[in-house]
Order: structure tokens, then C-alpha cells, then sequence
């Protein structure tokens, strides 16, 4: 068993807050050029913001710090993560970047190409097991989705830039049209 | 009372009363399907419209608008991934129905107060589009509509965070995200680093769809992988007349809200459902109880914003100003058939603003009937395993980004917008305080530019408008009592 504690969670947050406002903060001089007519400028707006977001990241951060040291005086609340083991790990992993994989994919293998594989991985990946469900299910769903986006509402969908996906893409498009 | 005679007369040709159907059932399928709502399908269709009649085509985008809206709603609840913006709300007391087994009584509600919200504000516009929408532009400028936005955002930061401080720091993420592009004062480049998809802004959809849709995939599919996933029992029942009864008052309050949100021009719908949410949440005797599946939550959400659409009838039909993009869609028929949408079109179109708004309320009662047999149907969406509707969801949610402008980067927006999602929800903060955030930021940005150039940077000189006083002080007012009696939170 793992223990996070839960003070430790609260200072991670506001340093990502503070990241996030000391960085956009930077940012804004790009554009604080003087506008004729607007006397705030393009970056009055912006700037405005970020300094209320500051305000409420630490009155946040005070706070969430006072229920802690309460906390402290009877029991310390802690998030306890349960270990897992390889196989689960690697199917937790894969849940975020299976999709980040099938992005990065797709304008380069085309979308006609590469959605049924990826339909049923991520099946796999979240336990469908039978290998006819995975196939069966995933064949349908694509099917569906081709038709509906491609014959009905006539959206285009990128075919690919690889070599050989690009040809297998356009043989499936016109099959369907 | 000739008009309206003939107005009925044309409605009820056998072709509109085809088309009439044929835009309700789209409305209703697409306003389901995440990232294809209503405005997708109405920009696919608007071109088809030119070669109808002009009284046709309008009434096909009013249909669409109703049955669109309460569409959303349907995703919002079964699977937290609403429709459209204006459905967040209900997503904060819908999906923990679902997960309650009370699925069809979400829905059930949510049909209902759509019905009466929407029939009751077209046969109010009926009556009294004109003098309404003289009276909305006529005391509500630049300073008003800040004042109102700031009240929508005081709102909306104290629905869906597990603190005030989130509430308000989602918010101002939101609006944050909305100063990407360029600004309304000077066109002047914002965070946009020389790219040109930058400067156009980051749309809302893509976020809609990661901030719900996504990081939904994400926290059910790592509970499916630590076998800690419970699938939602499924349940049909309706919700019974007692049930409804008992919700008069809030239907009435979120009908009022979401009538005079519409009315005003930019605001609209979304405004209107956070607005109502947040209003029966302060007059309920159980506020601790929303947001853990509490059925005012649906009905309020639902009857403000179906609501709105009727009331965005108003400025539309009498002054030619649209509230949304479907209304602006409605005003490039109107162009595109030689007519302008404004105070003249009483004058030389009545009959076609009576068929608008006959249909809206026909639309309206329709949803009632055939919204009763969608609940025993769709609910058994519930019943396809999450292991087949995750990937589903997701290609599909993938192809509703990318087919807004056919880039990439759309769908990138939404993959990244998911994981913040996933993150933040886990921290306590509210997706649905960063998508309004969004949508009101850039408007709220412009209202604030002229306000401040009409009283000459002067901040006080809020005091010398009544109605932006009032409204001001309404928002003061609501975070002032969520920290004096924070209600009890996730």
C-alpha cells in the first residue's frame, strides 16, 4: 500500500497554480502594447484575471492547509492506492495513451485504416476478452460511424499520408461511396 | 388573428408537416450524439434550405433548436457527456440518477420541463415579441450585459466544485482560455504564438467534448481496469405526476429565468440553465442534496433552457439580433431568401413569424409524446457494456472535433482537454464553470470594453445604472452566502 498525503497533494496544486499564473503572467508582455481606443490595453483583461486566479490559489491553498492541520489534531487523511500488478499497470498506462497513439496515428495512417484495430485494442485493454466480440463488436461499430459521418453527413476524414495506407484509405472510401 | 390563421393554414401543408418531423427526429438523434449537435447539423443542412420556401426553412431551424436543445440532455444524463453547453447543468444531478438506477426518471423529468418550458415561452412570444425586445434593448447595454455576465459567473462558480475557491478558480480558467486569439478592443494577437488556428480562438466544442466526454472514458475505463467499475442499473420508470407536482414551483422559476435569459441577445440558453440550476439549489430546503442526483437539479437545468429558446425568438424575429449560432443561422436564411429579420418583418412577413413560433410550440408538445417512447428505449443504452460504449464514444467524440473545420488540432484540443479534465474533476473543480467561463469570457470581455469607454473608465459608475446595480449586487450576494453558508459539497 502506497499513502499520499493529502497536504502534500494541496502544495502540489498550488505550485502548479502558481506555474500556471507567474508563466501567463510573462507571457502577457507579447502583447501590452498602448491601444488608442482602449486604455487597458489588450493585456489589461488577461492580466486582471491571472491576478484573481493568484488571489484565489492561495486563499485555496490557506484553506485547504487549515483543514489539514485539523485534521492533523484527530487523524491525517490519506488517499491509499492499492498496488497493482504489471499486467494492470500496463492496461492503466494503456487506457491515456492508446487514444494519444490512435491521434498520432491517424493523419498518417489514415482514419479508415486505423479505427477498427484501435476499436478493438481498446476493448482488449478495458477486458472484453472473446476474440469474436472483440472483432465482431469493433466491425460494427465501424461500419455505423463510417456510414453515418461519411454517406450521411458527408464529412471528410483524413486518408493518410504513409505509403500504402493512403491507397488502402481511398479503396475503402470508394467502396463506401 | 388573420395572420395567424394563415400561419396555421401553411404549418399544416403535407410537406412542412414532413419536414417538421423530419427536423424534430434529427434534432433529437443528433442533439445525442456527442460533439454532432444541433449546430453541426444545422450548418450541414442551411445550404439545402435556400432552394425551400422561406416560411420552411425557418421553421425546420426552429424545430431543430427545440428538439436539439432537449436532445443534450439525454447524453448528459445516461453518460455525463452533455449535448451542448446549456446541458452541463443537467449533467450535475442527471448522471448521478443514472448511476442510482433512476435513469428514466431523469429523463422522464428532463422531457417534461423541456415540454413546458419551451410550449409555455412560444405561446408567451406569440403575445409579446415586439414590446418585450424594445424593452430588452432599450434598458440593457453594454454595462447591463457585463453586469449580467458577472452575475452568470458568480453562478456558475458555485455549482460543481467541491469549494468556492475552485468554483471561482474553474471560472477564471475558463475565461482564461477565452483570451486566446485576439482581443476586441484592437485585434491585437493573445497567446497565440504566431499560430493561425491560435488566433482564431480556442472553440468550446473541442473542450465540451474532453472536459466531459473524455475524461468520463478515462476515469470509467481506470475503473474498469481495477475491476472497480459498477455499471448503472437500469430502470424505465417514469417520473409519476405527484413527482412533477411537487416541482411546480421550480419549473415556474426556471421557466421565468430561462424566458428572460433568452430574450436578452449573446446570453441565452447556457446562461439560463446555470442561472435556474443555481436558483433552485438557494430556494431548496435540501441543498446539500444536488449534485449527488437530486431531480430539481434535471427539471430546473432543462426548463430554463428550453426555455431560452423561445425567448431567443424575441430579439431574433422583432430586431434581427441572433442569441446563438443557431439563431444566427436563422438570420442567413432570412438573407438568403431577401428578407431582414427585424421590426419591419411584422410588418411584411407576420404570418411566417406565426408559423416560427407555431411550430416551436407544436415542436415542444411533440417532444413530450415522443420523448416518453425515447426514455423506454434509450435507457437501454445502459445496458451495452462499458467496454464496447467507451471506445464508441470516443471515435465518436474524435470525429465530432475534427469535422467542425476538418483540422487536427481540434481533436488535439479535446485529447489534452480531456486529461486536464481528468484531473481536475478528481481535484474537485468543475468542468462546467471552464466551459462557461469560455463561452461568456470573450462576450464578457467586449460588454466590459464598451462599458468602460461609455463611462469613461470610471468603475462607479455602475451606481448610476439601476438594472446593473441590481444584477451586480445579485452576484455579490451569491458568493457572500456560499461562504457564509457553504453548502455541502462532494
Amino acid at each position: 500500500m502506497h499513502v499520499i498525503n493529502m497536504a502534500k497533494k494541496d502544495v502540489i496544486e498550488f505550485m502548479v497554480w502558481m506555474f500556471l499564473c507567474v508563466t501567463l503572467y510573462a507571457l502577457t508582455y507579447q502583447f501590452d502594447e498602448v491601444l488608442e481606443e482602449y486604455r487597458f490595453g489588450a493585456a489589461g483583461w488577461p492580466r486582471f484575471l491571472i491576478i484573481a486566479t493568484f488571489m484565489f490559489a492561495v486563499i485555496q491553498f490557506i484553506v485547504s492547509l487549515g483543514k489539514d492541520g485539523e485534521e492533523e489534531a484527530g487523524e491525517q487523511k490519506k488517499i491509499e492506492v492499492k498496488s497493482t500488478d504489471l499486467k494492470s499497470t500496463l492496461k492503466l498506462i494503456s487506457n491515456f495513451l492508446l487514444p494519444l497513439l490512435y491521434l498520432f496515428l491517424m493523419p498518417r495512417a489514415g482514419y479508415y485504416v486505423m479505427t477498427f484495430p484501435f476499436l478493438a485494442v481498446y476493448m482488449y485493454v478495458l477486458g472484453a476478452k472473446k476474440w469474436y466480440q472483440l472483432v465482431g463488436i469493433s466491425l460494427l461499430i465501424y461500419s455505423v460511424i463510417l456510414l453515418l459521418f461519411t454517406k450521411l453527413l458527408f464529412v471528410q476524414l483524413p486518408v493518410g499520408v504513409w505509403p500504402g495506407f493512403y491507397e488502402v484509405n481511398n479503396f475503402i472510401l470508394s467502396v463506401v461511396k | 388573428m388573420a395572420d395567424l390563421l394563415q400561419a396555421l393554414a401553411q404549418f399544416y401543408a403535407p410537406m412542412n408537416i414532413l419536414y417538421f418531423f423530419a427536423a424534430l427526429l434529427l434534432g433529437l438523434f443528433f442533439g445525442a450524439i456527442p460533439g454532432v449537435n444541433m449546430l453541426t447539423l444545422g450548418a450541414i443542412i442551411l445550404p439545402f434550405t435556400a432552394y425551400l420556401e422561406t416560411t420552411t426553412a425557418i421553421m425546420i431551424f426552429a424545430v431543430l433548436y427545440v428538439s436539439g436543445t432537449y436532445g443534450g440532455a439525454v447524453m448528459a444524463i445516461l453518460f455525463n457527456i452533455p449535448g451542448s453547453a446549456e446541458n452541463a447543468p443537467t449533467a450535475l444531478d442527471g448522471y448521478p440518477l443514472a448511476k442510482q438506477g433512476k435513469a428514466g426518471k431523469a429523463i422522464g423529468a428532463a422531457i417534461m420541463s423541456s415540454s413546458i418550458g419551451g410550449a409555455l415561452s412560444a405561446l408567451i412570444v406569440i403575445i409579446v415579441a415586439e414590446p418585450v425586445s424594445r424593452l430588452a434593448v432599450q434598458f440593457f447595454g453594454p454595462i447591463e450585459m457585463f453586469s449580467i455576465i458577472f452575475l452568470g459567473l458568480a453562478v456558475a462558480a458555485s455549482v460543481g466544485a467541491s469549494s468556492l475557491c475552485k468554483g471561482w478558480l474553474s471560472v477564471f480558467m475558463g475565461l482564461l482560455i477565452a483570451c486566446v486569439g485576439t482581443d476586441p478592443a484592437g485585434g491585437i494577437p493573445r497567446f497565440a504564438f504566431g499560430s493561425y488556428y491560435l488566433m482564431a480562438g480556442i472553440g468550446f466544442v473541442p473542450l465540451i467534448l474532453g472536459l466531459f466526454a473524455i475524461s468520463e472514458i478515462f476515469i470509467q475505463g481506470e475503473k474498469l481496469v481495477k475491476k472497480t467499475y459498477k455499471a448503472p442499473e437500469v430502470s424505465i420508470q417514469f417520473p409519476t405526476i405527484a413527482e412533477m407536482l411537487a416541482l411546480k414551483w421550480t419549473i415556474f422559476r426556471s421557466w421565468i429565468i430561462g424566458f428572460c435569459a433568452g430574450v436578452l441577445p449573446g446570453v441565452g440558453a447556457t446562461l439560463a440553465a446555470f442561472l435556474s440550476y443555481n436558483e433552485t439549489v438557494r430556494w431548496s430546503k435540501h441543498p446539500e442534496r444536488f449534485g449527488k442526483g437530486e431531480l430539481a437539479g434535471v427539471v430546473a437545468s432543462e426548463t430554463a433552457n428550453n426555455a431560452a429558446t423561445g425567448g431567443a425568438m424575441v430579439p431574433l424575429l422583432s430586431l434581427g439580433l441572433p442569441g446563438g449560432a443557431i439563431t444566427a443561422m436563422m438570420v442567413s436564411i432570412f438573407m438568403m431568401h431577401g428578407l431582414e429579420p427585424g421590426p419591419l418583418i411584422m410588418v411584411r412577413a407576420k404570418s411566417l413569424v406565426y408559423i416560427v413560433l407555431t411550430s416551436m410550440l407544436v415542436a415542444n408538445l411533440c417532444i413530450f409524446l415522443l420523448g416518453y417512447i425515447e426514455t423506454k428505449t434509450i435507457v437501454n443504452l445502459l445496458r451495452i457494456p462499458f467496454v464496447v460504449m467507451a471506445p464508441t464514444i470516443l471515435v465518436l467524440a474524435t470525429l465530432g472535433a475534427y469535422s467542425l473545420r476538418n483540422i487536427l488540432i481540434d481533436v488535439w484540443v479535446m485529447f489534452f482537454a480531456g486529461i486536464a479534465g481528468y484531473f481536475l474533476r478528481r481535484t474537485g473543480f468543475s468542468p462546467a464553470g471552464i466551459i462557461l467561463g469560455v463561452i461568456l469570457g470573450k462576450i464578457g470581455e467586449g460588454f466590459f470594453i464598451k462599458a468602460m469607454q461609455l463611462m469613461n473608465y470610471n468603475l462607479f459608475g455602475f451606481i448610476y445604472h439601476p438594472i446593473a446595480v441590481v444584477l451586480l449586487a445579485g452576484g455579490f450576494l451569491s458568493i457572500v452566502i456560499n461562504i457564509v453558508k457553504p453548502p455541502k459539497r462532494k
